[in-house]
């Protein structure tokens, strides 16, 4: 028995497309205390680490932890004219292995959606520490890298006990943005010693945006050369979290 | 237009006092607007870099052609084989073409058998087909008239057609001068042609009478019964498939692509949810003075196709270096039309086969080097069949990226540092680290 009832359904839509930026087919677990999903991208260079705890949902029961594999994208399409304040029904249909969504607004609507074969692979976390760790305002990063992916198909991302920078170099042109630590945009600044690193900017930007959809607040993780961790702020220890791997210059 | 006698060409050719006063007149010699180095070269002095006189090559040919032919009739086995120009679209000039002789001439349209063949050969066959051409409404192939629906008829065939075509004048060879057009055969203006001994290929004919299937569909359900992409896109351009009152008369350069591209998303579709490859591999094959190296890396889908034209060859004729250019896409796919054109697709679709063949999945890089051999550009199916018969070859398997590269580099004269700044494969493959990398167990 799985049945979960969402309040803001374009707020499930947003965090749906989060996760689309990453994968196609999207591997729900779902457990009594909630759904969580992790996975990577196809090229393994990305990862994505989601969870919504069952307090977050208006609605919800799941008597056994199961799979519930599906199609994102088509997921996605269904649910392109959502409207705000329509409420999101999801249940599981074991005999046509279906997936129902009940839309309930002005008026009702009923959409159905076929369940994937889950393919087993297990995700690992990387295991990482982090010298620098910046919890800033999410559209200010959005932007940020949204000006440098107009020059450049990578990003350096750099920070001090000062600042965080971040920089595009191409033929087209540079792009330098910074963020000094006292800037109303930072939140919270801590970083030990330097730390600096070089990341494929499309990745960054679909995440970032796709999170800034979802949360205010988002903080940057990293050190030299390694991953970076990119965590979206979501209420109730609901978590959606990117891990990116780095580019060597 | 002037004709061949007035123009510098008729001194490399072989033909008597007695020809020029016969066939002279039909051999038109034509100056692209944007002007041509052929002009201040005439053949002698080699501006173009290539081994030998392209314009020469084709004008020996088309003239050896118009020997043969000494009237407004021909008659001859078509193999079968069509053509649809593209310009004045939507309104464009179809029409059959006819060697003018009798017997199997399947392989004279037959690029899949082409393989292996010199370019002499090509330039040969492609001249020696004569071509009729009448107009007809792209948008509008239900009302093409009874020559069309001959046409049509005709590319059902299962196999070559005893034709006869009458032609409002004698056909006539166009040579252009400039190095970078197609070989072709003389033309005329189509009145009217018979055939006889047709028999309709029956797979292909179940599609033609289909008026609910689409024709992308039909394109797909052809290619998995096992008919030859050539035959389909033959049929594709005579708008021959699709829904009855959607369908098209494509022309010939855009329907092969259509085609390519119709197939290699289908294969694709499965491809993606196969397992990776279990090596890395390098593939190499040779053609034309083409040089095919493909890459194929464990990894998800993805593609990228980059090709190094040399000094001297059709699309740098001026450089020093050689002229690079390349597309790429990812796992997901591209929604724009790849910068290079058809051989992307060409290429890709190649790809698609071997990797559907084997169910695997692998990111491949495909690069291609054209030395100064490659004296005029013969198609795409250059790059279809090429690619094709490199990915049958028996490959170089080997345990990491860098021997793979390693490998690959020494059959090719295009520096490692010249390909990298072109290509995402390349930057990603050497630059890009992975999660893994990072995780506990390395």
């Amino acid at each position: 028995m799985f049945r979960l009832v969402i309040s803001d359904s374009r707020a499930w839509k947003n965090l749906m497309a989060a996760i689309s930026t990453l994968v196609e087919e999207a591997s729900f677990d779902v457990k009594p205390e909630g759904l969580a999903l992790r996975a990577m991208d196809p090229s393994h260079v990305a990862m994505v680490d989601f969870e919504y705890p069952k307090e977050s949902f208006q609605e919800y029961e799941c008597t056994e932890p199961s799979k519930l594999c599906l199609d994102i994208g088509d997921m996605l399409k269904l649910m392109r004219r959502v409207e705000a304040g329509e409420t999101l029904e999801l249940t599981l249909d074991p005999q046509t292995n279906h997936l129902n969504m009940k839309l309930t607004g002005k008026y009702k609507r009923r959409f159905s959606l076929p369940l994937l074969q889950p393919s087993v692979s297990e995700v690992p976390t990387p295991k990482l520490t982090f010298d620098a760790q910046i919890k800033m305002d999410a559209d200010c990063l959005n932007d940020a890298i949204t000006d440098i992916s107009n020059v450049s198909d990578q990003v350096k991302i750099e920070a001090d006990e000062e600042k965080l920078v971040l920089t595009g170099l191409s033929e087209t042109g540079n792009v330098v943005v910074e963020f000094e630590r006292a800037n109303q945009a930072v939140l919270d600044f801590q970083v030990k010693g330097e730390a600096k690193a070089l990341y494929g900017v499309s990745f960054l930007q679909d995440m970032v945006k796709a999170g800034a959809a979802s949360s205010k607040v988002v903080s940057v993780e990293f050190s030299t050369d390694k991953p970076v961790k990119i965590d979206f702020e979501l209420p109730l220890q609901g978590k959606l979290t990117y891990y990116l791997a780095p580019r060597l210059e | 237009m002037v004709s061949l006698e007035k123009s510098w060409l008729s001194a490399y050719l072989p033909y008597s006092e007695e020809e020029r006063r016969r066939i002279g007149e039909f051999l038109k010699v034509r100056v692209p607007s944007y002007g041509s180095l052929c002009l201040h070269c005439k053949g002698g002095r080699m501006l173009c870099g290539k081994s030998c006189c392209p314009l020469i090559v084709k004008a020996e040919k088309l003239l050896g052609q118009l020997r043969s032919i000494d009237s407004e009739k021909i008659q001859g086995s078509t193999p079968p084989s069509v053509f649809v120009g593209r310009i004045g679209y939507p309104k464009v000039y179809v029409g059959p073409l006819i060697p003018p002789f009798h017997g199997d001439t399947a392989f004279l349209d037959t690029p899949e058998t082409w393989i292996g063949r010199g370019l002499e050969d090509i330039v040969n066959f492609r001249s020696t087909l004569v071509r009729g051409k009448f107009p007809v409404s792209a948008d509008q192939p239900l009302r093409g008239g009874s020559l069309f629906e001959k046409l049509q008829e005709m590319a059902l065939a299962a196999r070559p057609v005893d034709a006869e075509a009458l032609f409002a004048q004698k056909p006539q060879g166009a040579i252009v001068l400039s190095d970078e057009v197609q070989p072709f055969g003389p033309s005329a203006p189509l009145r009217a042609f018979w055939l006889s001994n047709v028999h309709a290929d029956r797979v292909v004919e179940k599609c033609y009478y289909d008026d609910d299937l689409k024709a992308g569909e039909a394109v797909l359900q052809l290619y998995r019964d096992g008919v030859p992409v050539s035959k389909i896109q033959r049929c594709f351009s005579l708008g021959m498939f699709g829904d009855k009152g959607r369908r098209r008369v494509v022309p010939t350069r855009w329907s092969i692509t259509a085609v390519d591209e119709a197939i290699s998303l289908s294969l694709l579709r499965e491809v993606r949810r196969y397992p990776p490859v279990g090596e890395y591999r390098v593939y190499a094959f040779k053609n034309l003075d083409n040089i095919f190296t493909a890459i194929f890396l464990p990894e998800a889908w993805s593609f990228e196709w980059i090709e190094a034209w040399f000094p001297g060859t059709v699309w740098n004729p001026q450089g020093r270096e050689p002229e690079l250019m390349g597309d790429y896409e990812g796992f997901r796919g591209r929604t724009t039309y790849a910068d290079v054109g058809g051989c992307y697709y060409a290429a890709r679709l190649a790809a698609a086969e071997a990797l559907s063949r084997e169910r695997r999945q692998a990111k491949v890089l495909i690069l291609r080097e054209i030395r100064n051999g490659y004296l005029l550009p013969v198609g795409v199916w250059n790059v279809r069949e090429s690619v094709r018969q490199a990915l049958k070859t028996q490959p170089h398997k080997f345990a990491s990226f860098l021997e793979a590269l390693d490998f690959a580099m020494r059959n090719l004269s295009v520096p490692l540092k010249a390909w990298l700044p072109r290509s995402v494969i390349l930057r990603q493959a050497l630059f890009q680290r992975k999660l893994a990398d990072f995780s506990p167990q390395g």
